[in-house]
C-alpha cells in the first residue's frame, strides 16, 4: 500500500483541477477497497446481495485516515468517494455476472443506496454505460447520482455539498432517474453486458 | 429514443429546456399537463421526449432489497405477526409450545449478510456471558439458529409495549417523566457494564416500554453476534443515526460507546429526533472523523416536540437550556474520554437535575474545551475551579508517571503481574475488541485484589494505586469508596502514611464534587497528620499542596498557604521526589501566584516547570498549557512584544500534540491576535483569524464560550479600519452570546462595545451611541480586574466620541 501522503497529494492535485491525477488515485486506493467488497460479498455464499454500507464505511475510514487531508474541499472529497463506490459496485457486478450463465446482476438505484443483487433478471441494467452518457451531457447530474445512490448521502447532504437546496437536489434527481430509466429501457436487454 | 446530446451546437440549450419542461410538468397536476406543456413548448419532439422522461421517472420502481416471503414456522417457533423491521432484520411475535404451555417470544429474522458462519458458536459463548445479566430492565436472549433457507435468526424475550419515543409521545409525558424513564435504561446499561458487557446499539427503538411503564432494553449481546470475524471489514452494525464516533470509525469500542448511545437516546426522548438527523453513513463517518458535535439540545427544539411534551416551545427550550443540555452534550462528546466516565455518573447527574441539585456536567463546562474567553473575563474567577482545572490537566501526565513508577522495584513487579491478570480477565477471548474502559479495568481489578495480594501493606498500596487511577479517570464514586476503605484499613494497621495519602485524595474528590466543607475537613486532617515523622516526604508534600491549594481555592486565602506551597516545591526538588508529585507542586504554586497577582513570580515558577518537563514529547500538551499561561502573564503585564513569540510556541505546541483543530490551538488564536492588535499588527491578526475561521466554525461555531474568536476578529477589523467587516463579526458574536450567557455577562458588554466602535467608524453615530450606552452600562458593573478597568475606559472613550452624555 502506498503512503498516505501520496494519496493526499493526488487528491489535492485533483481538487485543484488536474484531472489526470484521478486515475493514479484510483489505482492507489481501489485494489484494497475492491478486496473489502469481495470479502463482504463472499461471506459463505449465503448472501445474494452486496450491501455497500460496509464498503462505504471502510472507504471513508481509509480515505479520512490520511491525516493531513484537510476538508477545504468537501465536495471533491465526497464526489471522489462516490465515484470510487460506483466503480467498485459496477466492477463487482461485472465480475459476478461473468460467473453466472443464466440471468445476471441488477444494480437497482434505490433512495437509500445502490446495491447489487444476484437475481436472475432479463433486464440486466447497464447502469454504468448510461451514467457515462449522462456524465458527458451533464456532469453535475451524474455526480449527484453517484453521491446519492452510490455513496448513499442524503438529499440534505448532497444539497450542502453542491451548495444548493434540498428541493433542487430532489428535482434534479428525479429528472436524472427518469432519464436513466428511459435510457436503460431503450436498450436491447441482451446487449447489457457490453461497455 | 431521442438523442439528448448529439454533436450539434444547440444541445446545451435543448438539455436545459428539457429539464425546465420536465420540472414544470412534474409540478403540474396530470389533468392540466397537456395544456400546460402545449403552452410552454412549441416543439412536438421535445414535448414527446419530456412526457417520455416523466413517465420513466414515475415508473422507475422504488426498489427494496428483495425479501423472501417469511416462513411461518421457524424451528420450534410459529410466527404470529410482524412487530418491527430494522436495518438488519425483521422482528416477529413468535410462539412455541413447551410443556403444554404457549410461550411467547420475539424472533428476529436477520439479513443473511449480517452474520458470518461462526454466528452460532458465538451465540453459545455469548449466552454464557449474558447469563450473568439478570436485571428487570434487560430482556433475555433465548435462542438462535438458521432457518431452512439459510437465514439466521435470534429469539428474545417478548415484551408487549411500545418503543420508548413512541411511548413517551403517546402518553404525552413531560420532561421529568421522560427522564425517569431514561434512568431505568441507565440502570440496565450500568448493570451490564458491571458484568463487562457492552450493548453498542442503544437507540429508542431498542427500548420497549410496557403498559405499566417498565422499560426493557432489547438486543443485549446482539452486537457481538453481528460482528464480523473477518478483520478486513469494519462494518457498522449499529444504527448510524445513534452509533458512536468510535464505532463509525472502526476504533476500539468500550463502555464509553454506550454512554454515547445513552446520550443519543436522551436527546431523542427530549426533543424527538436523533442527534444527527438526515445523515448518511458516509456523512456520519466524516462528521465523526472531524469530531463534529451534534446540534445543541436547545437548538433542536421544534414546535411539534414541544406540543408532544405538553409545553410551549419557549418553555421546553427553557427547561432544556443549561443542565439538561450539558448532560446530553457530555454524553455526546466525540472523544470517549471526554464523556461521563461511567453510566452511574450520568445517572447521578440526571438524578441531581430531578432533585434540583447542581449538575456536574455543567460545573465542568469551563474546563471542557477551556473556554478561555469567558474564563479570562469572568468578574471574579473562582479559585476552586482553577484548582480543579489544574488537577485535570495533570491527570494524563500523572498517569504516565505512575506507569513508569510501576516499572521500578518489587512492588512494581507485583503490580505489573497483577495488571496483566487484570487485562486478561477483562478481555475474555470471546471478544476481539477491548471492551472495558480504564474505569472498568480498575473496578474489576479492585474487586480481585484481595485474592491476588495477601500482605496487608502491599494490598493497601495496590488499592491506593488503583484508586488514584480511578480518581484520575474521573470515576469519583468508586475512587471515593476505595479511599474510604484504605483509610479504615490504614487506621486499624496504624499506617499514618497510607491514611494520609488516601485522605488527601478523598478530600480532592469531595472538592471536585462540590462538597467544600467535607473537603476542607479531610484535607486539614490529612495535612496535620502528614507532619508526623512516620509519613514519608512524598506523601507529606501531597498533603501540603492539596491542603494549601484547596484553602486558597475555596475562599480561605492566606499567606501561610502560599508559604506552604513554596515549601512543598522546595522540598520535592531537594529530596528528588517522583516527577508527578514535583510537577504537581510546581503547578499549584505557579497558578496560586498568578491568582494572587504575583505575575513575575508565577512566570518564574512556570518557567521552572517547563525546564522540569524537559523535552519529553509526551508532555508537549502540558508544556503548551504552560506557554499559554506564560503568554497571558506577559500580556497582563503589558509586555506585549514579549508575549508574541510565547503565544506562537503555545499554538505550535498544541498543533503538534493535538492538531490544528484542537481546543488548545483554536483557543490560543484570539489571544494571540489580541496581542498582535495591541502591537499595531491588526492586519496580521485578522489574516490569521480568518484563516482559522472555517475550522473554528466547524469545531466551536455554536459554543458561546469561544465567541472570543468573533470578538477579536471585530477588534482586528476596527484596528485596520474595516468597519463594515467589524460590524458583521461583532453582530455575529452578539448573536452567539445572547441567550446563551447570563444577560449581565461581561462578554456581552464587550461585544456591544465592539459593535459601537464599528458603527462609529462607519459614521452611523446614532446607532453607535445606542450600543455604546448598552456597553457602558454592562461594563461598569463589578469592575475588579485590570482588564475590566481597561474595558470600561474604552467604553467611556467611545461614549465621549459619539456624544453620549456622561453617566
Amino acid at each position: 500500500m502506498k503512503s498516505a501522503g501520496e494519496i493526499t497529494e493526488l487528491l489535492r492535485q485533483w481538487t485543484v483541477g488536474e484531472p489526470d491525477s484521478l486515475d493514479p488515485l484510483f489505482k492507489l486506493v481501489y485494489p484494497r477497497l475492491r478486496q473489502i467488497a469481495s470479502a463482504l460479498f463472499r461471506r459463505e455464499d449465503r448472501s445474494s446481495i452486496l450491501q455497500p454500507t460496509g464498503v462505504v464505511n471502510e472507504l471513508f475510514i481509509k480515505l479520512l485516515r490520511q491525516h493531513s487531508l484537510q476538508f477545504e474541499n468537501r465536495e471533491h472529497f465526497f464526489s471522489f468517494a462516490a465515484s470510487l463506490m460506483r466503480r467498485i459496485l459496477i466492477d463487482h457486478a461485472r465480475a459476478e455476472g461473468r460467473d453466472k450463465r443464466d440471468g445476471g446482476l441488477r444494480i437497482p438505484l434505490t433512495d437509500e443506496m445502490a446495491w447489487i443483487a444476484t437475481i436472475p433478471s432479463p433486464d440486466l441494467l447497464d447502469i454504468d454505460r448510461a451514467l457515462k452518457e449522462l456524465q458527458s451531457i451533464d456532469p453535475r447530474k451524474s455526480r449527484l447520482v453517484e453521491l446519492r445512490f452510490f455513496l448513499g448521502t442524503t438529499s440534505e447532504e448532497a444539497a450542502e455539498l453542491l451548495q444548493t437546496s434540498k428541493a433542487t437536489v430532489d428535482r434534479e434527481l428525479k429528472f436524472a432517474r427518469g432519464w436513466l430509466s428511459d435510457r436503460l429501457r431503450a436498450r436491447d436487454p441482451g446487449a447489457g453486458a457490453a461497455t | 429514443m431521442t438523442d439528448d446530446a448529439g454533436p450539434a451546437g444547440g444541445d446545451a440549450q435543448r438539455w436545459a429546456e428539457l429539464q425546465r419542461l420536465f420540472h414544470l410538468l412534474d409540478a403540474t397536476l396530470p389533468p392540466d399537463r397537456d395544456r400546460v406543456l402545449l403552452d410552454a413548448c412549441p416543439d412536438a419532439t421535445l414535448r414527446a421526449r419530456v412526457v417520455e422522461l416523466l413517465l420513466a421517472a414515475d415508473d422507475a420502481p422504488e426498489l427494496a432489497a428483495p425479501t423472501e416471503p417469511a416462513p411461518t414456522i421457524i424451528g420450534p417457533y410459529r410466527l404470529v405477526r410482524q412487530i418491527g423491521a430494522g436495518g438488519i432484520g425483521t422482528v416477529y411475535l413468535a410462539e412455541r409450545f413447551a410443556d403444554g404451555a404457549v410461550i411467547r417470544a420475539a424472533l428476529k429474522l436477520l439479513a443473511p449478510y449480517a452474520v458470518d458462519s461462526s454466528f452460532l458458536d458465538r451465540f453459545h459463548r455469548e449466552q454464557q456471558n449474558l447469563a450473568a445479566l439478570d436485571h428487570p430492565n434487560v430482556t433475555r436472549l433465548l435462542d438462535a439458529g438458521w432457518t431452512d433457507a439459510g437465514q439466521p435468526y435470534l429469539v428474545m424475550e417478548f415484551v408487549d409495549g411500545r418503543h420508548a419515543d413512541a411511548y413517551c409521545d403517546a402518553e404525552g409525558l413531560g420532561v421529568e417523566a421522560r427522564l425517569r424513564l431514561f434512568l431505568q435504561v441507565c440502570a440496565a446499561v450500568a448493570d451490564a457494564h458491571r458484568h463487562l458487557i457492552v450493548h453498542l446499539d442503544l437507540k429508542p427503538s431498542n427500548v420497549i416500554v410496557a403498559a405499566n411503564g417498565v422499560a426493557k432494553l432489547l438486543d443485549f449481546g446482539t452486537s457481538k453476534l453481528l460482528q464480523m470475524q473477518d478483520s478486513e471489514t469494519a462494518t457498522v452494525t449499529a444504527t448510524p443515526a445513534y452509533a458512536s464516533p468510535e464505532q463509525l470509525l472502526g476504533r476500539p469500542v468500550s463502555t464509553a460507546s454506550d454512554i454515547y448511545g445513552l446520550g443519543a437516546i436522551l436527546f431523542a426522548l427530549l426533543v424527538g429526533r436523533a442527534p444527527f438527523p438526515n445523515s448518511s453513513l458516509a456523512g456520519r463517518v466524516e462528521a465523526a472523523f472531524r469530531e463534529v458535535e451534534p446540534d445543541g439540545l436547545v437548538a433542536a427544539v421544534t414546535p411539534e416536540a414541544a406540543a408532544a411534551r405538553g409545553l410551549s416551545e419557549s418553555r421546553l427550550r427553557q427547561l432544556l437550556r443549561g443542565d439538561l443540555a450539558a448532560i446530553v452534550a457530555t454524553c455526546l462528546r466525540p472523544r470517549p474520554r471526554d464523556r461521563y466516565a461511567t453510566v452511574e455518573a450520568l445517572a447521578a447527574d440526571v438524578q441531581r437535575y430531578l432533585g434540583s441539585e447542581p449538575v456536574l456536567a455543567r460545573r465542568q463546562t469551563p474546563f471542557y474545551r477551556a473556554g478561555k474567553f469567558l474564563r479570562r473575563h469572568r468578574l471574579a474567577i473562582s479559585l476552586a475551579s482553577v484548582a480543579t482545572l489544574t488537577l485535570a490537566s495533570l491527570a494524563g501526565y500523572a498517569w504516565l508517571q505512575q506507569q513508569a513508577a510501576l516499572r521500578e522495584g518489587t512492588r512494581a513487579v507485583r503490580m505489573q503481574t497483577f495488571l496483566y491478570s487484570l487485562f486478561k480477565m477483562a478481555n475474555p477471548n470471546y471478544t476481539g475488541t477491548p471492551v472495558a474502559t480504564v474505569p472498568e479495568f480498575l473496578r474489576a481489578g479492585m474487586s480481585r485484589l484481595p485474592a491476588l495480594i495477601h500482605e496487608p501493606a502491599d494490598l493497601r498500596q495496590a488499592e491506593l494505586g488503583l484508586a488514584e487511577s480511578m480518581y484520575e479517570s474521573g470515576d469519583d464514586a468508586d475512587a471515593r469508596a476505595a479511599f474510604a476503605r484504605v483509610i479504615a484499613d490504614a487506621d486499624r494497621a496504624g499506617s499514618a502514611a497510607d491514611k494520609v495519602e488516601a485522605q488527601v485524595y478523598a478530600g480532592a474528590i469531595e472538592a471536585r464534587q462540590g462538597h467544600a466543607d467535607a473537603a476542607r475537613t479531610l484535607l486539614a486532617d490529612a495535612y496535620a497528620l502528614g507532619r508526623s515523622r512516620a509519613v514519608p516526604a512524598r506523601v507529606r508534600v501531597l498533603s501540603e499542596i492539596f491542603y494549601a491549594n484547596n484553602e486558597d481555592g475555596s475562599g480561605y486565602p492566606a499567606d501561610s498557604n502560599l508559604a506552604l506551597l513554596r515549601h512543598a516545591v522546595d522540598e520535592s526538588r531537594q529530596l528528588n521526589l517522583p516527577a508527578s508529585e514535583t510537577a504537581l507542586a510546581m503547578n499549584y504554586l505557579a497558578t496560586d501566584l498568578d491568582q494572587r497577582g504575583l505575575k513575575q513570580e508565577a512566570k518564574a515558577q512556570f518557567e521552572q516547570l517547563l525546564a522540569f518537563y524537559g523535552s519529553d514529547p509526551l508532555t508537549l500538551c502540558e508544556r503548551s498549557d504552560i506557554y499559554s499561561w506564560l503568554a497571558w502573564i506577559d500580556d497582563a503585564e503589558g509586555e506585549i512584544a514579549a508575549s508574541l513569540p510565547v503565544f506562537r510556541r503555545a499554538y505550535d505546541g498544541y498543533v503538534a500534540c493535538a492538531g490544528p483543530e484542537s481546543a488548545g490551538a483554536l483557543d490560543q488564536l484570539p489571544y494571540w491576535a489580541d496581542a498582535l492588535i495591541k502591537s499595531g499588527r491588526g492586519a496580521e491578526a485578522v489574516d490569521m483569524l480568518e484563516r482559522a475561521l472555517p475550522a473554528w466554525r466547524r469545531v466551536n461555531g455554536r459554543n458561546p464560550e469561544s465567541a472570543g474568536m468573533l470578538y477579536f476578529l471585530a477588534r482586528g477589523h476596527i484596528a485596520t479600519g474595516s468597519y463594515v467587516a467589524a460590524e458583521r463579526y461583532a453582530n455575529e458574536a452578539l448573536a452567539l452570546l445572547t441567550g446563551n450567557v447570563a444577560p449581565e455577562h461581561r462578554s456581552l458588554g464587550m461585544a456591544q462595545l465592539a459593535l459601537g466602535e464599528a458603527l462609529a467608524g462607519e459614521g452611523r453615530i446614532a446607532e453607535a451611541r445606542e450600543h455604546s450606552r448598552i456597553a457602558l452600562r454592562a461594563l461598569a458593573v463589578g469592575v475588579h480586574s485590570a482588564y475590566g478597568r481597561a474595558m470600561l475606559a474604552e467604553a467611556r472613550d467611545l461614549a465621549q466620541r459619539v456624544g453620549l452624555p456622561p453617566e
